[in-house]
């Protein structure tokens, strides 16, 4: 999956900088918007859809990982932030 | 934006609690695949059109810099939960530096620690990016929008990309997307290394 991703990403900046030398302006935010709504709401049916198998693999897991996903997160935000100098870019 | 984007995940995990006929989540899960590809493809021409080549070199090295923070956030955090019993180091440490890849995290702790850790590596990894779906917004403003990339780990190339690129702009999304590769690429090493060196 990683390489389909990067391959389709690198011929999209090819196509774009190539866009760019016709000096061509793509108008793709709509666009853009609406895919990302699509992915989005997939994603939630495919997760909703999963839901009963996620339930069976050990719920005592929900706690510690609820903890440590979302402290990570915010932990390398956080160390991110004053690596780069407390700027608020 | 961000309400739309959060409303439309919303929409979906409702839409599966009702009868579908039929309809899996291994076929919607091959949607989601398709329409990743989209995505990317249409936010990589959005950004390809949009860099020069001094914009180029300068989102490289905020893209290092980034990573280095989410390697040590990841690693820092792994280290404070190695006294969770039903975890210990190995298994803390494999969970957080899978930092978002869920789909690896979670078979390669469950291959070498068994269901618990390798449960706890496939959700937590989950939820940061869920996380990082409804959170990036409000850290962008206490943070700024490149430091709260760091939020979505290996994700902030794929599906995160979504709430970032719409909150953050193209360059904050050509960032993010640099960051992802990198993490991307980092995540296998770290948690096979976790798992192959600690006792």
């Amino acid at each position: 999956m990683f390489e389909e991703v990067l391959a389709v990403f690198v011929i999209g900046i090819l196509v774009g900088q190539v866009l760019r030398m016709w000096k061509v302006k793509p108008r793709l935010w709509q666009v853009s918007a609406i895919t990302a709504s699509a992915l989005l709401f997939s994603m939630g049916l495919s997760i909703g859809l999963g839901r009963g198998a996620l339930s069976q693999i050990l719920p005592e897991a929900v706690g510690t990982s609820l903890l440590l996903g979302t402290t990570a997160a915010i932990a390398g935000a956080v160390v991110t932030f004053f690596i780069r100098g407390r700027r608020r870019d | 934006m961000p309400a739309l984007l959060v409303g439309s995940l919303i929409a979906g995990l409702a839409l599966s609690s009702l009868d579908l006929n039929g309809v899996t989540a291994d076929q919607v899960s091959s949607l989601v695949d398709i329409l990743l590809m989209v995505f990317v493809f249409i936010v990589s021409v959005d950004v390809g059109a949009g860099l020069d080549r001094r914009t180029v070199s300068s989102l490289g090295k905020d893209a290092l810099l980034l990573s280095a923070g989410t390697v040590m956030g990841s690693l820092m955090v792994g280290l404070a939960f190695s006294f969770v019993p039903s975890l210990g180091m190995k298994g803390a440490l494999a969970a957080s530096l899978g930092m978002g890849w869920y789909t690896l995290d979670g078979p390669l702790v469950t291959a070498s620690l068994g269901a618990l850790a390798g449960a706890t590596g496939f959700l937590s990894n989950f939820l940061r990016e869920l996380f990082t779906f409804f959170a990036y917004p409000v850290f962008k403003r206490r943070l700024g929008g490149r430091s709260s990339i760091s939020l979505g780990g290996a994700t902030t190339m794929d599906t995160t990309l979504t709430v970032i690129s719409a909150v953050g702009g193209e360059e904050v999304a050509a960032l993010s997307f640099l960051h992802g590769v990198i993490i991307t690429i980092l995540v296998p090493f770290l948690v096979l290394l976790a798992l192959a060196i600690l006792p």
